[in-house]
Formats: structure tokens, sequence, C-alpha cells
């Protein structure tokens, strides 16, 4: 049972960003590998509030998003120049910096050590520590961000974004001012994977640079081809895939030694079929 | 001045790399990621012949790379061109497809050969460095700049004053109208795949000498390229020379005066500046940014 809510609890924090890189890549087309950065940004922003200042859960989430969204935006300026392959790399070579970040400004990160003895939300004095009451506070949180990012993607806002994705051009002739609208869409997208964050730091009471490196990034936007870009309901099925995938595999007897590049190897593996069979993934209603 | 010289001797490995990257790009016009950890199974090969045969060094190397050449020429010829020319496939999606390649082949070379830090030499003993006006320079450090500045002059001379060469750069060109004069486009880029794949194993090799390898570097070498080629112009073979060079000198300056965990930063930094202020690269080629 312990085990079946440590999963759903992962998976609701996975569903949780990939929904929010769903908002900008499946939406608008920005596929961004940077989003472990932000979702690190956030884990780190409450762990370092809490542990080190004392600062209540909601007031640091709410710093860490913040933070994150300020950061997005000016990242934005120099990565929404490019073009989108080339816009994948370097936002892959930001998500190395933000990862170097972590790992070697010790004085505030800790460095490769992480901070310990991230204690339980506990929100207008109410504790949710124990792992039910957890999941009904990421369960809730994973059905707002659902909510608000349908709402949006359903507004007239979202119908320019899908404008953007499907021809930035048209858009841009129609008087839309297509890079304005791609750096609030970034900037969103990062909120929302702080808030991933700062779930996931206070649910693991740990964190280290290890689980925001660059390969966090990768899986993410595995998640999200796999549930379907543009689908927000296949956001959801994507994140229980990716979450679902290693311990299958577990269950299949491989040992533990070489499971972490077992794991890889699927994920891999998933990526080119999906290329090569469905590029828009189960759910999806757009094609990269 | 010391820093500059083993900032030139990182730089020209780069730049190594970006050529062979960059020769790919332009006659593909997409992003190669598997190239990177192709280099790295380069070195893997070469440490295997090592151990097993006893043969001169350079014949090793020389064999390692034909191989990973061979593989190169058959990744495009099965894995690529199926989605690329018959699906007519987006540079978005053979991007996206490389990279899960790439994540598949350095999870495969971390199962078979452990996920440690490989170096290779060439001799059984250490050779003394050499000392020229005052700068000091190893012998390992020696052969590196060596064949950089020898691979560099091949290929420029191939690309140059050859006819398979002059057919490589009119597809880098523009690749429709080469067809129209009846050149046979699938050989020429098989024989790019082939040279860049060469090319990039011989520089992982000069790496394993200065540095060593291990399965993560192949994500490391491909960016390192990929930023070079930006920096330098994507698509221009000057530009990743010179994009190489600048990359190497700026890292080794930023190791120096921040030190050496902040490498990866100094590059991504100089990376940022260039899109910032001159997103089209030192020379100009194809646009990036719009």
């Amino acid at each position: 049972m312990d085990y079946i809510l440590h999963l759903a609890i992962t998976m609701s924090i996975w569903g949780i960003l990939t929904l929010s890189l769903n908002y900008v890549a499946g939406f608008t087309g920005i596929i961004s590998l940077s989003h472990a950065t932000f979702y690190g940004i956030g884990a780190y922003s409450t762990a370092i509030l809490t542990v080190k200042y004392g600062f209540s859960f909601l007031l640091s989430v709410a710093i860490g998003m913040f933070l994150a969204a300020v950061i997005a935006y000016i990242v934005s300026i120099p990565l929404l120049k490019l073009q989108e392959d080339a816009f994948i790399l370097v936002s892959f070579g930001f998500a190395i910096i933000g990862y170097h970040v972590l790992l070697n400004w010790q004085s505030i990160t800790n460095g490769a050590l992480g901070i310990k003895g991230i204690k339980a939300p506990v929100i207008f004095g109410f504790s949710f520590s124990g792992k039910p009451l957890f999941l009904c506070l990421v369960l809730v949180a994973l059905i707002c961000t659902y909510f608000i990012l349908h709402r949006i993607v359903k507004s007239p806002y979202g119908t320019i974004m899908k404008n953007i994705r499907e021809n930035s051009i048209v858009a841009s002739v129609n008087g839309h001012d297509v890079t304005a609208y791609k750096r609030s869409v970034y900037t969103v997208g990062a909120l929302f994977a702080a808030l991933a964050g700062s779930l996931m730091a206070t649910f693991l009471m740990f964190i280290e640079p290890k689980s925001f490196e660059l390969m966090i990034s990768v899986f993410i936007l595995i998640a999200l081809i796999l549930g379907g870009m543009g689908n927000l309901k296949g956001s959801i099925l994507g994140a229980v895939f990716i979450i679902l995938i290693p311990e299958i595999l577990r269950f299949v007897g491989f040992p533990n030694t070489i499971i972490g590049e077992m794991q890889q190897i699927t994920y891999g593996l998933i990526l080119v079929l999906l290329m090569i069979l469905r590029p828009q993934g189960l759910l999806g209603e757009y094609k990269i | 001045m010391q820093i500059i010289l083993n900032g030139i001797i990182i730089g020209g490995i780069y730049a190594l790399i970006a050529l062979g990257f960059n020769l790919i790009y332009s006659s593909v016009r997409f992003y190669h990621m598997l190239y990177g950890i192709l280099a790295v199974l380069g070195v893997y090969f070469l440490r295997f012949f090592q151990m097993t045969f006893h043969w001169p060094f350079a014949l090793m190397v020389f064999l390692a790379s034909f191989l990973i050449g061979l593989i190169g020429m058959a990744s495009w010829q099965w894995f690529y061109r199926p989605l690329a020319i018959t699906k007519k496939a987006s540079s978005l999606v053979m991007l996206v497809l490389s990279f899960g390649a790439l994540i598949v082949v350095q999870n495969l070379i971390a199962l078979v050969w452990k996920n440690n830090t490989y170096s290779i030499s060439i001799t059984e003993t250490i050779k003394s460095g050499y000392q020229f006006f005052g700068l000091s320079i190893t012998f390992n450090q020696l052969v590196i700049l060596i064949t950089t500045f020898i691979s560099v002059i091949l290929l420029e001379l191939f690309l140059g004053r050859t006819k398979w060469g002059m057919a490589i750069r009119a597809i880098g060109d523009n690749p429709e109208l080469t067809t129209t004069i009846g050149l046979k486009t699938n050989q020429i880029i098989l024989i790019v795949f082939f040279i860049g794949s060469f090319m990039s194993s011989i520089s992982a090799s000069l790496i394993a000498l200065e540095i060593g390898v291990r399965p993560t570097y192949g994500l490391m070498l491909v960016m390192k390229a990929i930023i070079a080629s930006i920096i330098g112009g994507i698509g221009s073979i000057r530009g990743a020379m010179f994009g190489g060079l600048l990359l190497g000198i700026t890292e080794n300056m930023g190791i120096y005066f921040f030190g050496a965990q902040w490498q990866e930063v100094t590059a991504f930094t100089l990376l940022t500046i260039f899109l910032l202020f001159r997103p089209q690269g030192l020379f100009q080629k194809y646009q990036l940014a719009k």
C-alpha cells in the first residue's frame, strides 16, 4: 500500500511537470529541454527557505515559483531568438548551466551533499505529514494545474498559442507579437515546473543536484511526447507511463545494478520508436 | 600564455569535432546527435584493440576510426534515411530520433564497459614534456596539436581540390540543384557521414589522451561541437575551426579565473553572448535565428 501511494504521489508530481511542459511545447511549439532547471529552482527554493530560514511552506512555494518565472523570463530573451531545433539544444545548454550552479554554488545549495531534513508541508496550521494526506495535497495541486492550464488553452490566448505553433509567420501577420507570447508562455510553464519541484522537495525530504540533472529534462520530454503533445490528458498518461516503466523493469527481474541503464535504454527506444511510428504520441494532437 | 596554449590545444580538438559535425549538418540539415556517442565508441574500440593486440598506436587509431566511419555510414543508410528521405520527416523529428538513439547507445556502452572514466596512452611510460619559449607542453599535447593540424589541412585540401570535395560542398549549398546536375546525392552523403564519423573518432581519441572518456561524454562532445558550430556560423567549415578554437581558449580562461567546476558554464555563457549579439555566428552561412 505504501508502495502504491509512493508511486501515485510521484506520478502526480510528474503529471504537473509534464502538463507544464505540454503547455510550453505541445501548445506553443517551444520544445524546451530546460524544464528540470525550473523544477530544481522550485525544489531548492522550498528546501532552502524552509530549512535554513524557517519560512512557511506556502510562502516558500510562492517565492520559488516567482523566482523560476523571473529566471525563465530573463533566459527566454536570448533563447527564443532561435529556430526550433537550435532552440532545443541551446535550452539544453541552459539546463547544463542550471545543474552546475546547483552543484557548485555551495554556500547556498550545499553542493553535491544536498539539503536534508525538509519538513512536511504545513498549510494554515494543518500538517500534511504521512503519505495519504500528502497524496491529497499533490492531487489538489495537479487538478488545479490541469484546470488552470485547461482554461488558458481554451481561451482566446490559447488559440493564439496554437496559431503560433502551427505557423508563427501567420500569427505575426495577424498582428500578434509572437515573441512576447512565447516569452509569457515559457514563463508560465516554468512557474508550474517550480510548483512540482517544491512538492517533490517536501515529499522526498531530501534533495540533491542529481535529482535535477540533464536527463530529467529529457525524461519529461519523453513523457510528453509519449502521452501526446497538445493534449492535457495525454500528459498525465505519459507521466504515469514514465514512472511505471522502471517499476515494470524491476518486476521483470533485472538486477538493481543495471536497472538505471536498462531504464534509460527503454526510454531511448521509446523515443526512437515514437519518432518512426507515431510522432504524435498516444493521444497527441500535434505532430512535431 | 600557458593558458592560451592549453586553450589552443583543447580548442583544436573541439575544432576537429565541430568540423565533422558541420560537414554532416550542412549536407543533411539536421542535428546528428548520435555523432558524439559514436566518437566515444571509437575510443572504446581503440582501447579494446590496445588491450588485445599490440600494433602501432597510429594504426589502431586509424582502424577504430575506420570502423566508426562505417557505423556512421550505416546509421545514415538504415537509420536516418528511411525517415529523412522516404518519409520526409522534419529536422525536429530527426533531432529527437537521433537523441533517442544517443541515449540507447550511451547506455549500451555503459552496460558493456561500465561507467568509468578510461584514458588511453600512446606508450607504456610517461614521456617528459618539452619547453618552448617558457611554455611547457607534454608529449601527448604535441601529438594532439600535430594531428589536429594535419587533419584540418587534409580536410581542407580534400574539400577544396578534389571532385568529391566539390560535390560535398555543392550538396551543402543546394541539395536539389546537386541532384539535377546528375550527382548521386546518397553516395555523397554516405561519404560525408564516413568522413565526419572518422574525424569524430580521431578527435575523441585525442580527448581520451588528454582527459579520458566515459559514456556520458558523448553528449558533452556533441554539445561542444554544436556550440563551436553556432559560434562559428553553422555549416561553415572555417567557422567551425575558429569557433572551436575560440571555445577552447575561452573555456581555459574560465578554468583559470573561476575554477574547473565552471567550465561548462563558461562555454554556454559564451554561446549565450553570441546568440544575443551575433546569432549568425562569425562566418554566416545559414540563418539560425530570426
